[in-house]
């Protein structure tokens, strides 16, 4: 078999290997050595202050929660929180640090999402009152 | 950093807080496919077909594994890092399956021209896989990066795998028009099966996943069902490998495959199940089953059919066996006969000749005639015995050879020379030509290749009603070969005659129109003859009517 044919003959084997072998060498940098991605996470909220999203367990929503979304860098997540960087044992990464511009908070739009909860002020009071 | 709201699985994949459907969706699938590409593989790794249905099987159990550890694992950088798969391997299954299925139809690799067409639909996937055009970003509340697929990207390969489905359907509609019904058989269970397989695969995998993208579904849940298109698909290969043979595996590998395939499917019972799965799983093992009864009924006909094929080869080989010895017996018996005749035919012969020559006093003038044809008939006789006796001799091994050097070329003129007095009595014109570059010296049986000559221009009197007879001697230093042609004007030859004309007891169609005392082994004889010489004779004729070449060539002793 001359060159040539062999190479007719493997083309794709010769092209599609190293551009497979490139896919998964960059998706690993940028995954697990750079962390150059984004992490979205709820974080609990204050009702009686912002519009929260709401989740149920159950239909009669007896333990509703409250909760807002965070979003940042996952790599400023990881300089928050630490290699693990479990967002439900890090206090710090309940809210945006201040000179992280990466951070966003997002609240609930009740114009787009029906299950949003927001307890107005004079409502607050009277809740606060009764209990 | 880790999915916070999910427990960390055992053994990288179990969790307990998993939809029942996935662990059946996924490991049988994904064992079946492995299964049947490695089965495939190893039973011809050199085969394309089977490397082709390989690298897809691979390709398939990369999307499932990748789909197995995104529903169990928590690790959020593994899972991103792995995301890319999820549009690589369809795009790598679609264009696998056209480049399997075109192989199939066409039986030989596509061209290099289409070869640049995968290449071209794959690289921009391949590229951009890690970028944010596919994938930008992680949710580690739900585990997943849905909200973050680009849609462009997701588009691309979800639209790959369609024109691969189109592609296969049209590729196998053109082919399926101008099969036999064998093949037919095998287009509907390749093409179908893998089309199926692409349907379901392709269109849950996108659909299910932009729905819920968009909120409509809580989770992917529903594309499991999509991977039942790959048992389906190694399903329909199993079925060719045992009932047509595909792939070359051989007939005890595809009993060992429906075998473990049965076994695969039941050891899903082990499981616990809920309703729904325990209805799937009955309903797989029972469509296993009788697909399998069907296909193992296939293999035992094929098993008889076989055993009777090699009872009629036994007998064959005996009746074989017998058919030689009766053959010696009759060409013993033929010896033995024709000696008894030569005996007394010589006398005939002798007395015939003598008293025509009137050594026992003048015959009657109303004799003469009669004593004529005895003498005639006589040397007729004894020619056909000859003949008879040579081919006994020939058959048997009994054939002697006395090789010396001898001056070819004057042996054929001589023997023209014999012969020109009966070509004249037939009212023919016997030709001699020479033209030679060498002394035209052979080292063969001088008898012998007398004898062929004479058969040659013989038979050439024999079948040339009118005309001429040229016989022509040539040599070619070159190739060290001396040529005697014999060129007739006789009754020439078709095609189908001409290949079987050095036969045995073999004669032209239109022999019998100018000759009926041929007993068709006089070239028979002469072709044996020179061939144990290290020459051979061959015959040219441009048909009926049309004359006839024949051909002695001899090694020249040089």
């Amino acid at each position: 078999m001359t060159m040539s044919v062999h190479l007719k003959k493997y083309f794709l084997l010769y092209t599609l290997l190293p551009l497979l072998t490139l896919a998964g060498g960059a998706s690993y940098l940028r995954f697990m050595i750079s962390y150059d991605y984004l992490v979205s996470y709820e974080v609990a909220c204050d009702e009686f202050s912002q519009s929260c999203f709401l989740y149920c367990e159950d239909e009669e929503c007896v333990e509703p929660f409250y909760y807002s979304k965070i979003e940042l860098d996952a790599s400023s997540l990881r300089s928050i929180c630490g290699v693990e960087a479990d967002v439900s044992k890090c206090e710090a990464a309940s809210t945006c640090q201040p000179n992280d511009i990466s951070c966003s908070v997002t609240y609930c739009d009740a114009t787009i999402d029906d299950n949003c909860e927001f307890v107005q002020p004079t409502k607050k009071a009277t809740i606060i009152s009764d209990s | 950093m880790i999915c916070y709201l999910f427990e960390e699985p055992t053994y990288f994949f179990f969790v307990s807080d998993i939809p029942e459907l996935l662990y059946f969706s996924h490991i049988p699938a994904t064992v079946v496919a492995i299964f049947v590409g490695f089965f495939v593989l190893l039973s011809n790794p050199t085969n394309l077909l089977n490397q082709l249905l390989f690298l897809l099987s691979l390709s398939f159990s990369v999307w499932t594994i990748s789909s197995l550890t995104a529903w169990t694992n928590i690790n959020a950088d593994l899972l991103a890092a792995m995301w890319p798969l999820f549009g690589i391997s369809p795009a790598l299954i679609s264009i696998l399956s056209i480049y399997l299925v075109l192989v199939f139809l066409h039986e030989k690799d596509i061209s290099f021209r289409i070869k640049l067409v995968f290449l071209a639909l794959l690289t921009p996937l391949l590229l951009f896989a890690h970028t944010n055009l596919n994938i930008s970003g992680f949710n580690l509340a739900t585990c997943d990066a849905f909200d973050y697929e680009g849609l462009l990207y997701k588009s691309y390969y979800t639209i790959l795998g369609f024109i691969a489905i189109f592609w296969i359907l049209i590729a196998s509609l053109l082919k399926y028009r101008l099969c036999d019904k064998a093949k037919r058989v095998k287009i509907l269970l390749m093409s179908g099966g893998s089309v199926f397989f692409l349907t379901s695969f392709i269109s849950t995998t996108f659909i299910v996943t932009y729905l819920v993208k968009i909120g409509l579904l809580p989770d992917s849940r529903l594309e499991m069902y999509g991977l039942f298109g790959m048992m389906f698909f190694m399903t329909a290969i199993a079925v060719m490998i045992v009932k047509f043979k595909a792939f070359n595996v051989g007939l005890l590998a595809s009993q060992v495959l429906i075998f473990s395939l049965t076994i695969l499917v039941a050891s899903q019972f082990t499981y616990s199940s809920t309703p729904t799965t325990l209805v799937l799983k009955i309903i797989t093992l029972v469509l296993t089953l009788a697909i399998g009864m069907v296909l193992i009924r296939s293999v035992k006909n094929q098993v008889n059919q076989k055993n009777e094929i090699q009872k009629l080869a036994e007998n064959l080989e005996k009746a074989n066996v017998r058919l030689k010895v009766l053959d010696t017996q009759k060409s013993e018996f033929v010896s033995i006969a024709s000696h008894q005749l030569r005996s007394p035919l010589t006398a005939i012969r002798g007395y015939a000749s003598l008293l025509l020559e009137g050594s026992f006093g003048e015959i009657p003038q109303k004799a003469v005639e009669p004593l004529s044809r005895i003498d005639e008939s006589s040397k007729l006789m004894a020619l056909a015995i000859e003949d008879y006796l040579n081919v006994s001799r020939i058959e048997s091994g009994n054939m002697k050879y006395n090789l010396t050097d001898f001056n070819f070329s004057n042996e054929v003129e001589h023997v023209t020379d014999d012969l020109r007095a009966d070509a004249v009595k037939r009212g023919l014109v016997l030709y001699f030509k020479k033209s030679l570059h060498s002394q035209g010296v052979v080292n063969a049986d001088i008898g012998k290749t007398v004898q062929i000559i004479h058969n040659l221009i013989q038979n050439a009197l024999k079948y040339t009603p009118n005309g001429t007879i040229t016989v022509l001697i040539r040599d070619d230093i070159n190739k060290k070969k001396i040529f005697v042609d014999i060129i007739d004007t006789g009754i020439g030859m078709d095609d189908e005659t001409l290949n079987n004309i050095f036969q045995k007891f073999e004669r032209a169609r239109n022999a019998n129109s100018v000759n009926t005392s041929g007993t068709g082994l006089g070239l028979f004889v002469a072709d044996k003859m020179a061939k144990a010489m290290g020459g051979g004779v061959t015959a040219h004729s441009d048909g009926d009517g049309k004359g006839s070449r024949f051909t002695l060539e001899m090694p020249l002793a040089m």
